[in-house]
């Protein structure tokens, strides 16, 4: 029970009491009417009866006179008894009546004497209950005086209450409104607190998640480095390593067919001379291996560098097979771009000699070379970033092309197209371009139809 | 006229051999298997002089690199021309420039090692 209740209860017993006070001296108030109408109507009785006293006094003395008359009557009649003797038979009857009368009369004074004196006894016993009344009157007078000051102060004390209550009363709406409100707000905390906890847990999750994601492409990013290290390395030895034998093998051929050639059949000739060709061609492999990883191991050093003078130096490194092949290169429309020269060089080398070996039998090879600055959003390409600029190279030619689905096995080691016997090469030459492509952070498109031409695209960061 | 070839490896030391021989029999082979060895033999007799010295890069014991410095060190070789013959030909380019005189990567037939020494000696 709050503290309000209890005062609100309080009150309302204070309220009870207080009627209850007033019925009682409401009561009294009609007692003590009672009481003095009962006096009231005492005294009236006394007066009649002291009336009454007064009238047989009289009556008394009436009697004594009417004694004494008679017995002067009688000493008449006693005189006149002589005389009249009949007559003094008859007073004596009427004396004897009378005497009855007295008595009878005496009897009934006597009896109105008891009867004064039992009113006498009632009025002294209704005086002394009319005193009794009188204190008890006093009595209750003062119980309600007491009361009624009892009840004021009751009064004062329930009004004072309930002024405290109406405070206790309004503060206590307060507090209710703004416990209310901080129900509300703990409430709404509570959810802040929950949802926050929910996502924390969530985030949580996520992170470990996450870092137990980082942790292993971590581990497989270490992994794969020290596997690639090895496998360059690998790859630079054994390239190095099989040169030796190789160039042996090449040099003690080329020692047979010098000094022994009078000595050999044409068959034995024509024998040794495909053991050179295979072994050149072993050469040619083991040169693009070397090559291929040299590229992923060399220090990477950028200089802006006008594309001109690149495709200039190959062209005049191609210059007899252009010659050979009746093909024009057309480069005129070039920008500068921040590139890995002696690399640089060797993309443009192997595109271009790519373009000319790939070229359809009977029509002259016909190769454009361009670039320029592009906004990434302005490619159509989702890898690049939209508001970074790019340096887009095009090497487009007539040749043979490949067909759609090739596109990106193009770009893998060994992956050839065609039979060494038609195409000549090592399957290397297009990896080692996508592999400097990457290390200048760009990428490379190719795309083509079958024999209508294949263009390269290349984006290169424009720094 | 005396060369003086420097290569652990026999194979190599026939071809050279036998190109040096094609492209003038009269000039003098003198061998060694190794940068110890070649060493032993320059500092056996101050009357070996060469004229042209043809060192291996990658040889066991002692490095082509190391045996150069000490064959440069050597007074009396002071104005001998010393040629790395050797297949590695990235690393050693500067030290070529410096220290040896040419660099020659070993060919792959008889005809190509005879031209070059046609065009060196």
């Amino acid at each position: 029970m709050t503290t309000s209740e209890q005062l609100i209860s309080t009150q309302r017993e204070l309220t009870l009491e207080k009627e209850e006070k007033e019925k009682l001296f409401i009561e009294l108030g009609l007692a003590n009417k009672e009481l003095a109408f009962q006096k009231e109507e005492k005294g009236k009785r006394a007066a009649e009866l002291g009336i009454a006293n007064i009238e047989l006094v009289f009556q008394e003395d009436e009697k004594g006179k009417r004694a004494a008359e008679l017995g002067i009557a009688n000493k008449e009649l006693v005189f006149q008894d002589d005389e009249k003797g009949k007559r003094a038979a008859e007073l004596g009857i009427a004396n004897k009546e009378l005497v009855f009368q007295n008595e009878e009369k005496e009897k009934r004074a006597e009896e109105l004497i008891i009867a004064n004196k039992e009113l006498v006894f009632q009025n002294e016993e209704k005086e002394k209950r009319a005193a009794e009344l009188i204190i008890a009157n006093k009595e209750l007078a003062f119980q309600n005086e007491e009361k009624e000051k009892r009840v004021e102060e009751k009064e004062k004390r329930a009004a004072e209450l309930i002024i405290a209550n109406k405070e206790l009363a309004f503060q206590n709406g307060e507090k209710e409104k703004r416990a209310a409100e901080l129900i509300i707000a703990n409430k709404e905390l509570a959810f802040q607190n929950e949802e926050k906890e929910k996502r924390a847990a969530e985030l949580i999750i996520a992170n470990k998640e996450l870092a137990f994601q980082n942790e292993e492409k971590e581990k497989r990013a270490a992994e794969l480095i020290i596997a690639n290290k090895e496998l360059l390395a690998f790859t630079y030895i054994s390239s190095h390593d099989l040169q030796e034998p190789l160039r042996k093998i090449q040099t003690f051929v080329s020692i047979i067919l010098d000094t022994e050639k009078t000595n050999l059949s044409e068959n034995g000739k024509f024998n040794f001379q495909r053991m050179q060709l295979a072994a050149g061609r072993m050469q040619q492999l083991i040169d693009d291996l070397l090559a291929f990883s040299r590229i992923a191991t060399t220090e990477l050093k950028f200089e802006k560098v006008a594309l001109k003078t690149i495709i200039d130096e190959v062209k005049t490194d191609l210059k007899e097979t252009i010659q050979e092949k009746h093909a024009t290169i057309e480069a005129t429309e070039l920008c500068s771009a921040s590139i890995i020269a002696f690399q640089f060089r060797q993309l443009m080398y192997n595109l271009i000699s790519n373009a000319l070996k790939f070229s359809k039998s009977g029509i002259p090879s016909h190769i454009i070379i361009k670039s320029r600055i592009v906004k990434g959003n302005q490619s159509n390409i989702e890898k690049l970033s939209a508001d970074k600029n790019y340096c887009h190279i095009t090497v487009k030619d007539n040749g043979i092309g490949f067909e759609p689905h090739f596109s990106e096995r193009i770009f893998e080691v060994f992956q050839k197209l065609h039979g060494k016997e038609v195409y000549g090469g090592t399957g290397i030459g297009l990896a080692i371009v996508k592999k400097i492509v990457e290390n200048h952070n760009g990428i490379i498109i190719a795309t083509s139809q079958l024999n209508q031409g294949a263009t390269f695209d290349i984006y290169l960061p424009d720094t | 006229m005396i060369c003086f070839l420097i290569d652990d490896d026999v194979d190599d030391r026939d071809i050279f051999q036998l190109a040096l021989t094609t492209f003038d029999s009269s000039i003098t082979l003198v061998t060694a298997n190794n940068g110890v060895e070649a060493l032993e033999k320059v500092n056996s007799t101050e009357l070996f002089l060469p004229d042209y010295i043809f060192l291996d890069l990658n040889m066991p014991y002692m490095s082509g690199k190391e045996c150069l410095i000490r064959l440069r060190n050597i007074e009396r070789l002071k104005n001998v021309p010393i040629l790395i013959y050797s297949t590695i030909h990235t690393d050693y380019e500067k030290l070529a420039g410096s220290w040896a005189s040419a660099f020659i990567t070993k060919p792959n037939s008889i005809e190509a090692l005879v031209k070059v020494l046609s065009e060196v000696l």
